[in-house]
Order: structure tokens, then sequence, then C-alpha cells
């Protein structure tokens, strides 16, 4: 079964048209969506997460509709969640903010709750802060606090908006762990500005631009668009979308190259790069 | 049926104990015990300590005090997840939003109501083994009016975090129900604006009002319902449910209020 499926789903606020007739399915394991500020991602990923409905279009989320309201409390059931901007009740300790929201998730059996509660913290790595005001901890560990509570109740389908943000690297390699763990046998879906958070956990990707999907398959077949498209040179090329200083000095260029150029495997970031810079394009890859 | 409404209540029954648990030891009720020490040794200080200082020590402290502490922390539990920005992801739970608002309701003003009650039988204790003197001596019907005061103060905390979205609201819901409570009092009574919530006025040296305390019990306990009511069916897709309930309710709590003034 399809995790998501969202068909021709349009969302607008005020003139703003945040989604435009937006096609896009998520299978077991984690879809990555990638796209700059303002593309949509998060519009859509709460219209996944059951937080807006769109305007326009049909949006099946594990096999249940959820414009209909029981159908929407079942899917909440089997649902975790972590927005962008996630806030916290300030003087919770982090047992006491996870057990509240296993509560509201209907765990009504305490003992069992309790047990679930430990087992997300310690997947998350929070054991040692787990008495602590989420008040007093740093930005990584709350961010864990938000994916612990996402994966309370071993939920069907996971949707983490930038889990990465604001974390060093230490962290995120951490927060990679776990949410490969998680995508085992679930739906994940999660946004990212990481090309490297992407390629390292996505079995499948969407590129979203300006309301509209650009691109849907897997990373590889996203890099696969930039094959001979990236070359190193002693300067900047003009005919570059997109030029670097690498490390070593040379520069990395992005576009169309020049005959004779010296070619280099692209990366993601490379494709992504392309992707933006050509309005016209759209590809879509079963 | 039964299932269902079994169903319903292992439900809310967790949220309720967290939402009380949650008021129990929210900082604004810190003071409170300072407030009421210090002012009861000031009142003592003067008056001295008999039996009936005790006594109205215990009514001031609930059925004046408190209340106001009870309706800010009340009101702050009831927005804080709007104030920390975690409702989003609190909202995509299963538990729907009136449920969690009943919740809420029951969790604010359960605690409470049930300090009124231990309050107003110690003070029908004191009563009973000592001669209270007539002026400052509760009946009953008055005495039963303490849980109500305390619930009516938690349920005002989160009906103004439901409507007044905006900060300061707690403010304004304890300005308006104040001054909503001189305008009435002053209406029909003395003036004495600090006993809003009671018939019975025995303030001082002011005149008894003697009006009818159970009918009173049942205004004060009506106006608890649709309280709750108004903050439950907040969301304009409830109006309607709100306007079905609630109105009869409010019918039925002012013909009430009506009869309950002498």
């Amino acid at each position: 079964m399809t995790g998501v499926r969202v068909h021709g789903a349009t969302k607008s606020f005020g003139r703003t048209t945040a989604l435009d007739s937006v096609d896009f399915e998520a299978g077991t394991g984690v879809t990555g969506l990638l796209g700059p500020n303002g593309a949509g991602k998060t519009t859509l990923l709460r219209t996944i997460a059951t937080v807006l409905a769109p305007d326009r279009g049909t949006v099946t989320l594990l096999g249940l509709d959820p414009s209909r309201s029981d159908d929407r409390t079942r899917i909440r059931e089997r649902l975790g969640y972590l927005p962008q901007d996630a806030g916290f009740h300030r003087g919770f300790t982090v047992f006491e903010f996870v057990d509240y929201v296993a509560i509201l998730k209907e765990m009504t059996d305490r003992r069992a709750r309790h047990d679930d509660v430990r087992r997300v913290i310690a997947l998350t790595g929070l054991e040692p802060v787990s008495g602590k005001r989420i008040r007093a901890l740093s930005g990584g560990m709350r961010r864990r606090v938000g994916l612990a509570q996402a994966l309370l109740g071993d939920p069907g389908l996971l949707v983490l908006d930038e889990p990465t943000v604001g974390l060093d690297p230490e962290q995120r390699l951490r927060f990679r762990e776990m949410i490969s763990r998680a995508g085992e046998g679930r739906t994940v879906v999660m946004s990212s500005h990481q090309t490297e958070d992407i390629t390292a956990l996505c079995t499948r990707i969407a590129v979203i631009q300006q309301g509209r999907v650009r691109f849907t398959g897997t990373p590889a077949e996203l890099t696969a668009q930039a094959a001979d498209r990236v070359w190193t040179d002693t300067q900047r090329s003009p005919a570059a979308l997109a030029a670097w200083r690498t490390g070593d000095g040379t520069y990395r260029n992005v576009g169309d190259p020049p005959e004779g150029a010296e070619l280099i495997p692209p990366t993601l970031e490379d494709a992504y790069l392309l992707l933006m810079g050509e309005p016209e394009l759209e590809v879509t890859h079963p | 049926m039964t299932t269902v409404d079994t169903a319903v209540g292992r439900r809310l029954a967790p949220l309720t104990g967290w939402e009380a648990r949650r008021l129990a030891r929210h900082p604004v009720l810190w003071p409170l015990p300072v407030v009421i020490v210090v002012t009861s040794a000031l009142d003592g200080a003067t008056g001295g300590r008999t039996i009936g200082y005790w006594y109205g020590t215990i009514f001031v402290a609930v059925a004046f005090f408190s209340p106001m502490f009870v309706l800010f922390a009340a009101n702050l539990v009831a927005s804080g997840a709007r104030r920390s920005r975690a409702e989003e992801m609190l909202n995509v739970t299963p538990a729907t939003d009136t449920r969690r608002t009943w919740a809420m309701c029951l969790g604010v003003a359960l605690p409470p109501a049930a300090v009124g009650a231990v309050a107003a039988g110690a003070m029908a204790f004191i009563d009973s083994v000592s001669n209270i003197p007539p002026q400052d001596l509760q009946s009953a019907g008055e005495l039963a009016q303490i849980p109500f005061i305390l619930a009516g103060a938690g349920l005002l905390g989160v009906l103004g975090a439901r409507w007044l979205t905006f900060a300061g609201g707690a403010v304004v819901t304890f300005v308006a129900a104040t001054l909503g409570g001189v305008v009435v009092f002053g209406r029909f009574h003395s003036g004495m604006w600090w006993m809003w919530w009671s018939t019975g006025a025995t303030f001082e040296d002011q005149v008894r009002v003697p009006g009818r305390p159970w009918l009173h019990v049942g205004y004060l306990a009506g106006l608890c319902v649709c309280a709750a009511l108004a903050a439950v069916y907040r969301d304009r897709a409830h109006w309607p449910r709100l306007a079905a309930i609630g109105a009869p309710v409010l019918a039925a709590t002012l013909v009430v209020g009506w009869f309950q003034v002498p």
C-alpha cells in the first residue's frame, strides 16, 4: 500500500499559491522533499500531516481519506509529525512532554505508555536528559524530543519537516541514523535543504519549486540529470549556471560545459542546481 | 452506547489528570500561600486569632484570593500550547480539539472544586465545634457555593484562553468578570464589588443580604457549564452545537440567577 498519495493538490493562502496541482506519492522507506525556501515543501508536508486540507485535489494517507473526520482520526492514530518550528511546553521535562503527547495519542494503559515513552527516549538518545526540563536543552536536543514524540506508538507514517535544521555535524549524523532506522517498514516523508541528508537517507525524492513538483524519482536518477554537465576548470566558466572555488583551488562548474572541458562525476547538489536553473524542465520517474 | 462512553472516559481521564497536574504546579499559584499567610497574619494582628478568625481566614483564602490565582493559572495552562508554539504538533494527534478542551476544563475545574469542598467542610466543622458569630456564619447553601466559585475561576481562565487569544487575554477576562460582578451586584445589592459571586453579603459592617443561597449554587453551576461549553465549542464549526446546547443552559442559568436574588 502506498503510504501517501497526493493528486492535483492545490493550496493557496490569499493570493499566494503554495501548492499548484501537486502530484506526489510516497511508499515504504524515506522519501525526501527538496526545494528552495518558499517552494511549498512545508505546505505539502502540513497537508500530509493532516494540518491543512488542500483547496482542490485529493489526498490519501495510509489508504484513508483525511477529509473525512473518522478517517482523519484513524490516520492520526498512526501518524508521527515533527513540524519545522516545533515548540514545546517550557516547564515540561523530556519524559513528561513525550508522555503528554503519548496521552494525546490515546495510549490509555499507563504502563504500556510509559514503556513506549522510554523506548522512544532511548531510541533518540535522550535517556541522560530524560528528567531535564526542555527549556534547559540545546536546539539539537529539542529536535530529538520532537523526533521522539513523532516516533511514539510505532507510526505507519512519519512526516518530518527539516528534521536536521540547526544541528551540528555529529547530531546530523545521529539524526540520519535514527531516521533511516525509522524508515524501515514505514513511510517517512521528510524535507531538507541538505542534499547530503537526502542522498544519505532517501530512496525517492521530489523537488518542488514555486508550488510545483519539478522532479520525482530516485536520488540516482536526479543525479544522472547532471551527467556530463559538471566540470572543473582553473577559472569560473561563463557558461556555468553555478561555479565555486573548491579546496584544491580549481573551480567546480555546473551548466553546459565548453568543448574539451574536464568532466567530473556530478552530485545530487549539482543536479538540483541545474534543475532550479532550468524552470521549464519537469521530470517524473515512476 | 456504554462501550463508547467508557472508551471516551478512559481516554479523557489521563488527559484530565495531566491538565490538573499542570495547573497544580503552575508557578502563578506559588505566591498564593504567601498572600494568604501575610494577609491573614495582618488580619490576626489587629483582630486577634479567635475561632471566627480561622473561619474567616479559610473563607477569604478559598473564596477570594484563590479564584483570582486559579483564573490566571488556568488561563496560562490552557494557552500554553499556543504560547509555546506546540499547537501544530499536538493538533495532529487523535485526541480531538473538543476532547482536549473537555479534559482541560475538567482538569482545571475539578481539583480547585475539591479544594473548595474540603475548605467548606472545614468551615462546617469549625462551626459545629464552636459558636461562630451569626454575622460571620455561612449557611450550608453559602458553603456549597465555594467549590463552584473555584471551579468557575478555572473555567473562566480556559474560556479566556480559548476566546481571547492575544497576550493579556487573562487580564481582560479577569477585569471583565470583576466589572460584570460589580454591575450585577451593584444593580441588585449594596455594590460591594468583591462579593460578586455571592448572595450572602457579610463584609464587615455592611448589611447582610440574604438572597437564596441554594439557588445561587445552581446559578454558579450553570455559569460553570456555560463557560465549559463556550470553551469546548469555540471553533466556528461547533457554533450550531454551542447554540443548541448552550442556549437552554444559559437560559436556565439566567432564570435561576434571577430568582436567587432577594
